[in-house]
């Protein structure tokens, strides 16, 4: 089946691939910043992306936002390569470095949403197999989580804690040094 | 059931590249099995049934399959209600982004299916559903594992407090990580290092307890050495081989390492063959081996990181003999009992060697496709076999000259490309070396150098380093040299020409101005007829520095009187 030749190579640098939200409406992106998704990319590899891919998992508001998430970071890969020369002048460093802060404020800026967006987003970047957002939105999740008090991050979370007493004392008894 | 191969396997075929990043790691192997799982939900809601995710990736399909199912002639109806159970038995991942609501379902209805293109490839499934609000502990475990790796250990072991639904999610987690921080809650104990010791020990069992019979494919111990550790150790490596352990951790060194002459000794004879050839990465702090009986290595290690290791030579060559697919290896001050680094066996895959700060007077292996090398030590007889694809080599030699470093070591580093040296070298005579070697693939040349005052006179004899690499690119220097300005300069004297063809870009840094580094500069200038960008740091990076911006100001002016009328045209100066 897979049909991607020497042709379908040369026309890549330009190629550009439609997904499909789960509510029918179409994206054009461009095949770097799709194969951010690791699922696309094996499906672009495969030559199965002719009339678009259909993402019936995601709806268009999460696509909008995921594949603005990899257009930026296309970008940054792009620019990467560019420079990736062993010249370590302090130019070229200086670049660099003000690059990766815009990302990192880009990045910052991507993840103040609301909960269940950040949920979203999360089953989205699985679902494509986009390592890099994974990765952000479930630091996300864990940095919420961490310093808190079991009550409030049951707060946070919607979690009912439906342990009897006993129980939540026993469990807190034989895990009482992560308490500490 | 296209789609089910190729979901299934989309994730497990990148697994190979990027073995050795732990977080890419565990992120692969959830996304094939959430891809698995999917793939098998639409197997089945097609009615199909057969070895979800078996079939290599090479076959065709892709998401499109879901439109598929619903023309295949099954009832739909009943398709997608199997595949919703599927799922909920068996994680939720479509339950949730395909809406774990009950669906009424039929075509051109809330489920419908349009083919806009007659290549099976391109059927386009539209679904509408209203979605419910997700909750954490609603995402698919392989998610749950990634944000339980984001968290410190006491952290993730704290959310089984939450609820009944969170008492044991967090051993969903293949990684374990032992260390006082996480188990004690502090670094270091105070005034009772028994007391503290007993604390990581009970806090330690507590935790194995009840992971007893689960999969853990990561474990890390990391606590100060101490005799009451010894029988614990044994039993938690024990509970590491019964638990499938793919990557030991054991860092059991001291902060203040230097002087300290305990090692806990590695019980080997706990891994049977199948556990011994399980093992994929190791890292040993603070440990010796004394096997009882001659020790054949880890078939499948790839990683093998030592650090205050104390072995007998022999018994490193037998296991060394025996790791043969071993991609990196690292040995930071390792006792060596006769002196000698050498493996007899071939070691084929290895690609990274670093030997820093160990006892030992030889190193002698073969690594033939090795790509990096890291020395830290002392000048001694290295041998690394046809090294013919080094990449890149990182040395930082005491007790070394010049002679040294460009006779033997281009025939020790036969293809470098990339040399970082740290050293001091005595600097005898302005003169060129005779008899150099031939660096003949090297491109990138750092040194880091130190030069005494009595020797910034020089400086010049430094372009042997040049003429020992015909195909340099690129030149950076650091130089920590003792004697700053009022050296009077006199003539400048040179050397005879000789043409650096591919030098483009050179950077200085500590650069005073002095009559050793202009002579260096001005040869460069003269015979680097591609030279690119020349960037000239009065500003030290290596050593000490106490001068102000002001005191630059002379070798700055020095540096421009000097190259006027002597730079070609291309070429960008950057003056610090």
């Amino acid at each position: 089946m897979a049909s991607a030749g020497s042709g379908d190579e040369k026309a890549a640098a330009a190629a550009m691939i439609t997904l499909i939200s789960s509510d029918n409406e179409k994206f054009e992106v461009t095949e770097a910043t799709a194969t951010l998704s690791q699922t696309i990319r094996h499906m672009i590899e495969d030559g199965c992306t002719d009339g678009g891919v259909p993402l019936p998992n995601v709806t268009s508001k999460i696509l909008a936002r995921v594949i603005e998430y990899c257009k930026k970071h296309a970008t940054a890969a792009a620019g990467e390569e560019g420079s990736s020369s062993s010249f370590s002048d302090a130019a070229f460093l200086e670049v660099d470095r003000a690059f990766l802060e815009e990302l990192e404020e880009f990045d910052d800026a991507f993840l103040e949403v609301d909960r269940a967006t950040l949920f979203d987003l999360i089953l989205a970047a699985n679902y494509l197999d986009i390592k890099g957002l994974l990765n952000l939105t479930c630091q996300k999740v864990a940095d919420s989580v961490k310093g808190k008090t079991p009550e409030q991050i049951r707060e946070m979370y919607n979690i009912v804690n439906d342990l009897t007493p006993e129980e939540e004392a026993e469990i807190r008894r034989e895990t009482q040094w992560a308490f500490e | 059931m296209a789609a089910a191969a190729m979901l299934g396997t989309a994730g497990a075929a990148e697994s190979g590249h990027d073995g050795a990043d732990p977080d890419n790691r565990i992120y692969l192997k959830c996304v094939g099995c959430v891809l698995g799982r999917l793939a098998g939900a639409l197997a089945s809601a097609a009615g199909v049934f057969g070895t979800v995710g078996s079939s290599g990736r090479g076959a065709s399909g892709n998401l499109a399959g879901m439109a598929e199912i619903v023309d295949g002639g099954v009832d739909v109806r009943a398709g997608l209600g199997l595949a919703c159970r599927t799922l909920e038995r068996s994680g939720r991942v479509l339950v949730r982004v395909g809406d774990g609501r009950p669906v009424s379902i039929g075509k051109g209805n809330n489920l419908m299916c349009r083919s806009i293109g007659s290549n099976h490839c391109s059927k386009n499934p539209i679904y509408r559903m209203q979605r419910p609000v997700i909750e954490l502990d609603e995402l698919p475990e392989d998610v749950m594992e990634m944000v339980f790796s984001k968290l410190q250990f006491n952290e993730m072991v704290r959310t089984s407090v939450l609820s009944s639904k969170w008492r044991h999610m967090w051993t969903v987690s293949s990684k374990l990580s032992l260390d006082c921080m996480t188990i004690c809650g502090r670094r270091r104990y105070f005034c009772n290092k028994q007391k503290f010791t007993q604390k990581f020990i009970d806090g330690v069992n507590t935790v194995l307890r009840q992971l007893c019979g689960k999969v853990i494919e990561e474990i890390e111990v990391k606590f100060e050495f101490d005799s009451m550790l010894v029988d614990h150790l044994n039993n938690w490596i024990g509970f590491a081989v019964s638990s499938c352990v793919k990557n030991l951790a054991l860092d059991l060194a001291p902060a203040q390492f230097i002087g300290f002459k305990d090692r806990y000794s590695f019980p080997i004879e706990l891994f049977d063959s199948a556990s011994l050839s399980r093992i994929q990465h190791i890292q040993l702090s603070c440990i010796s081996l004394k096997p009882c009986s001659p020790f054949r290595g880890f078939p499948n290690l790839k990683k093998l990181d030592l650090h205050l290791f104390d072995v007998c030579g022999m018994d490193l060559d037998e296991m060394l003999s025996g790791c043969a697919n071993l991609e990196w290896l690292s040995l930071i001050r390792c006792c060596v009992d006769d002196d000698v680094l050498k493996v007899k066996q071939p070691l084929p895959h290895l690609l990274y060697l670093r030997v820093a700060h160990c006892r030992i007077t030889k190193v002698e292996l073969r690594a033939d496709n090795l790509k990096t090398f890291v020395y830290h030590g002392r000048q001694l007889p290295i041998y690394l076999g046809q090294v013919n694809q080094l990449e890149t080599a990182e040395l930082r030699i005491y007790c070394s000259t010049l002679e040294y470093v460009l006779t033997v070591l281009p025939d020790v580093l036969l293809g470098v490309q990339n040399i970082t040296l740290r050293a001091y070298l005595p600097l005898q005579m302005p003169s060129l070396l005779e008899n150099i070697g031939n660096f003949s693939q090297l491109r990138f040349l750092q040194l880091l150098l130190f030069i005494s005052c009595s020797e910034t006179d020089n400086i010049l004899s430094l372009v042997s380093f040049l003429r020992a690499a015909p195909m340099i690119e690129e030149l950076v220097m650091h130089f920590d040299a003792t004697c700053l300005e009022g050296v009077a300069w006199g003539t400048l004297r040179s050397l005879p020409p000789c043409k650096y063809n591919y030098l483009r870009r050179v950077h200085i840094t500590g650069f005073n101005g002095i009559k050793g580094q202009l002579e260096f500069l001005v040869h460069i200038v003269e015979n680097a007829p591609v030279l690119k960008v020349l960037t000239i740091d009065p500003r030290k990076k290596l050593g000490l520095c106490n001068c102000k911006d002001s005191d630059f100001w002379a070798s700055r002016a020095s540096v421009r009187r000097e190259l006027e009328r002597k730079l070609l045209l291309g070429t960008v100066v950057n003056i610090l």
